[in-house]
């Protein structure tokens, strides 16, 4: 079923379900302005492309201790990394029989550790630089230049998946990492 | 005796004699090769060199200190260097 036919069936047709917690969406959009900050807009040498990565380690780091001690949806728990669960999830879709998952989807939840592994690198790599060890090393810095472009492509994919998702869900999902809440259709089996 | 002022001489004269040290202005020479020789000479460890709009720039570590240094390829002469 999708958001279209439940437009007619008013408020009354869609459950609001809080999901996100503050913290939750507050990294998650605070990272999206350090990845945007250190990508396209400062300087690769300068210090501020140096704070802006502490503050994307940070962010990442602040939500892997929030996996553990935050509330149930932000939990390791609710999504942990299953590439089997992910598969059954795209055949599910396909087939149109998909549970809908309150926390992230078994493929969204891959793509979550995969952006924050890879900010990770990013991260570790950059501090490699500016070591007397790793300073000037070619190889530390092709390693950098990769992690970026697979975090670009991993982006892309990201936000393919929300829009595929919410259209395919019915659940709006930018507007639930917004205000924390999923708009879940009435009759939908709920996980 | 005569061949060693010999000898040393004729090194002297191969030598292209480049800066004694690090300095804005301070000649490095004007290919990678000569600058990251250079570089090598006055002690510091050569790490990665890239030629960026017209200069030369070569990264390098000695002991404690990171630089980069940019080379005028036209006049072998230090136009930036940044050490820290």
């Amino acid at each position: 079923m999708s958001a279209h036919e439940l437009e007619g069936a008013g408020d009354a047709g869609i459950r609001t379900i809080p999901v996100w917690d503050p913290l939750v969406r507050l990294i998650h959009w605070s990272l999206v302005v350090t990845i945007v900050l250190n990508g396209f807009v400062t300087e690769d040498e300068s210090k501020l492309h140096e704070y802006v990565g502490y503050a994307a380690l940070g962010l990442v780091v602040l939500r892997l201790v929030w996996g553990i001690v935050g509330p149930r949806h932000a939990r390791f728990s609710a999504f942990p990394p299953n590439p089997f669960a992910a598969l059954r999830h795209i055949r599910d879709t396909m087939t149109a029989r998909n549970v809908l998952h309150l926390s992230h989807n078994p493929l969204g939840a891959l793509m979550v550790y995969n952006i924050w592994a890879t900010v990770l690198v990013l991260c570790a790599t950059g501090i490699m630089m500016g070591t007397i060890r790793f300073f000037g090393l070619e190889w530390v810095e092709e390693a950098h230049e990769a992690a970026f472009t697979w975090l670009m492509i991993s982006v892309v994919l990201h936000l393919v998946g929300v829009v595929a998702d919410s259209w395919l869900s019915g659940v709006p999902l930018v507007r639930a990492m917004i205000d924390g809440r999923k708009r879940v259709p009435a009759d939908r089996e709920v996980e | 005796m005569r061949k060693l002022i010999l000898t040393t001489a004729a090194i002297f004269v191969a030598l292209p004699a480049f800066a004694a040290e690090l300095s804005m202005g301070a000649e490095l020479g004007k290919s990678m090769d000569e600058v990251k020789a250079s570089l090598a000479s006055l002690g510091y460890e050569v790490r990665k060199g890239e030629m960026e709009d017209g200069m030369i720039e070569v990264y390098f570590v000695k002991d404690k200190t990171m630089g980069e240094v940019y080379v005028d390829a036209a006049t072998g002469k230090i136009a930036k260097l940044s050490m820290n």
